[in-house]
């Protein structure tokens, strides 16, 4: 075994042994889904969600707020602790190289996000019948890139703030701007102007 | 002996600040080498900048003959380290962080038996977080170990022991050494680095007070020997002060204090005997490293 492939394994399980993340991965997004699809009529067309149909919408939203927790408040919250406590530096008088760890755990909790967006497509699938993404390689893509830029903006958090704490606190900062471009709180396509072009990218 | 480490002239400078100011010195193989001085004296800027974690700005540095600036990697094969101040994840268990660290050397320890030999085999399956501060630095002290190092850096050993594990532990160093292993060690303890040094290097302000043995060091400190007792029968001073090597008598109650050089202590033993003299409580205090590191550097520890 190399040393990226041990780091992955001890990753994972730290990973599974901290049981609120994992519930907050897991959890939260099927039960955002579940509590929104018993909704009598949620899976209509909905007249303010410009007749989307609303399980479909909850289903996305659930898949981006996946994301967006893990990306920017678990990675700066989790690498800002490896960060503060000397993890890192340990590392940096062995053999091994820091990144190699860095890397492990950023490809433990994309694999859990992955893994994530999966139960919630099967879950909506199965208890709703919201049809599986039209576009199976795109929406892959998608949720690849998404992982990625979320993951990235965590990483840039971790590095430039001083604390764990701090860092947590920035992430959030992040987590709620992001939640507002991607057109949460409003569609993107009732805004206007220069708003517009800053939300679209960002679309649930 | 071959020099397993040599130092000369490394400089560390912090916003124009020398915080390492051009030390100089060499560590032969099988040395337990002592790095000794106040808070903020530079110690472990310059065990950092040795250990490849800090680039030196300039001097030079051989670790195993390897310089930590360009050949890290080949000498953390070779090299042990236990860090200041660091901590692993809460919830990584002691075994597997040992069976981790293990995993990344070439020729590494059986982890097994370094939990047994460092009194953490009744931990092998807490976690980090659960440990307490004696069994951290314990495990700390085991995974520098974990990789068969040719030498190791252990910086304040000791911190967060308790006395008796204290003693062990410097039991434990000695072993590791009788082995074979150069030590560095980083302290600001004088007990420890009187006990276990073979050689000692005081750092004051970035730069090297002094470097001998810890006898060396308390000799050219000079200072003097006391000794005290409280006499059962009436005593002249005076013939206590014509004794060779006697430089002062002074009586404080029914107590009397004499200090001297040399090995005045045993005339003073033997004129009382002759005096029929019989005595208290007598005690003899010797210098310590403490009064030479305090009269070599011109204050105390704490300071």
């Amino acid at each position: 075994m190399n040393g990226f492939s041990r780091f992955a394994l001890v990753e994972t399980k730290l990973f599974l042994r901290e049981k609120a993340a994992a519930l907050a991965v897991f959890g939260l997004p099927v039960a955002l889904v579940i509590g929104f699809g018993l909704i009598p009529g949620f899976g209509q067309p909905q007249k303010s969600l410009s007749n989307q149909i609303g399980t479909e919408y909850i289903a996305a939203l659930g898949v981006a707020i996946v994301l967006a927790t893990l990306g920017l408040n678990g990675v700066p919250m989790v690498i800002g602790q490896y960060r503060e406590r000397g993890i890192l530096r340990r590392l940096g008088v062995t053999p091994v190289r820091p990144l190699t760890l860095l890397v492990a755990k950023l490809a433990v909790w994309a694999a859990a996000a992955i893994l994530s967006v999966a139960v919630v497509i099967a879950v909506v699938r199965i208890a709703f019948h919201v049809p599986a993404p039209a576009a199976p390689g795109w929406f892959a893509l998608s949720v690849l890139l998404g992982i990625c830029s979320v993951f990235a903006l965590g990483m840039l958090v971790a590095a430039v703030a001083p604390t764990a704490r701090s860092a947590a606190g920035l992430g959030w900062l992040l987590f709620f701007p992001n939640m507002f471009l991607a057109g949460i709180y409003c569609a993107c396509r009732c805004w206007t102007g220069s708003a517009r072009s800053g939300c679209s990218p960002n679309e649930v | 002996m071959a020099a397993v480490i040599e130092v000369a002239g490394l400089t560390k400078r912090y916003g124009g600040q020398a915080v390492v100011d051009g030390i100089s010195f060499h560590v032969d193989q099988g040395e337990i080498f002592g790095i000794l001085g106040p808070n903020g004296a530079g110690k472990t800027t310059a065990v950092e900048c040795m250990e490849g974690l800090r680039r030196r700005d300039s001097g030079q540095v051989r670790i195993l003959g390897l310089d930590p600036r360009t050949d890290g990697h080949r000498l953390h094969q070779r090299i042990g380290v236990q860090l200041q101040e660091t901590q692993l994840p809460e919830k990584l268990k002691v075994r597997e962080a040992l069976a981790l660290y293990a995993s990344f050397y070439p020729d590494p320890a059986d982890w097994r038996e370094l939990l047994e030999r460092w009194g953490l085999a009744g931990q092998s399956g807490a976690p980090f977080g659960k440990l307490s501060g004696g069994q951290k630095q314990r495990l700390f002290i085991a995974l520098a170990l974990v990789g068969n190092p040719e030498m190791v850096f252990l910086d304040e050993l000791t911190a967060g022991l308790d006395p008796g594990a204290r003693r062990a532990t410097w039991e434990l160093i000695s072993q590791v050494r009788d082995g074979g292993v150069t030590v560095v060690l980083v302290s600001h303890f004088m007990d420890e680095v009187e006990e276990l040094c073979d050689r000692v290097a005081i750092l004051e302000r970035g730069r090297i007070a002094a470097l001998d043995t810890p006898a060396g060091l308390v000799d050219r400190a000079g200072g003097e020997y006391r000794v005290r007792f409280r006499p059962m029968a009436p005593l002249a001073e005076q013939s206590l002060t014509a004794l060779p090597g006697v430089t002062s008598v002074t009586r404080h109650g029914t107590q009397v204090d004499v200090t001297g050089t040399g090995d005045f202590a045993s005339a003073v033993t033997a004129e009382l005997a002759r005096r029929q003299v019989v005595v208290a409580d007598l005690r003899i205090e010797g210098r310590s490293l403490d009064s030479a590191y305090v009269a070599l550097t011109g204050r105390t520890m704490d300071t």
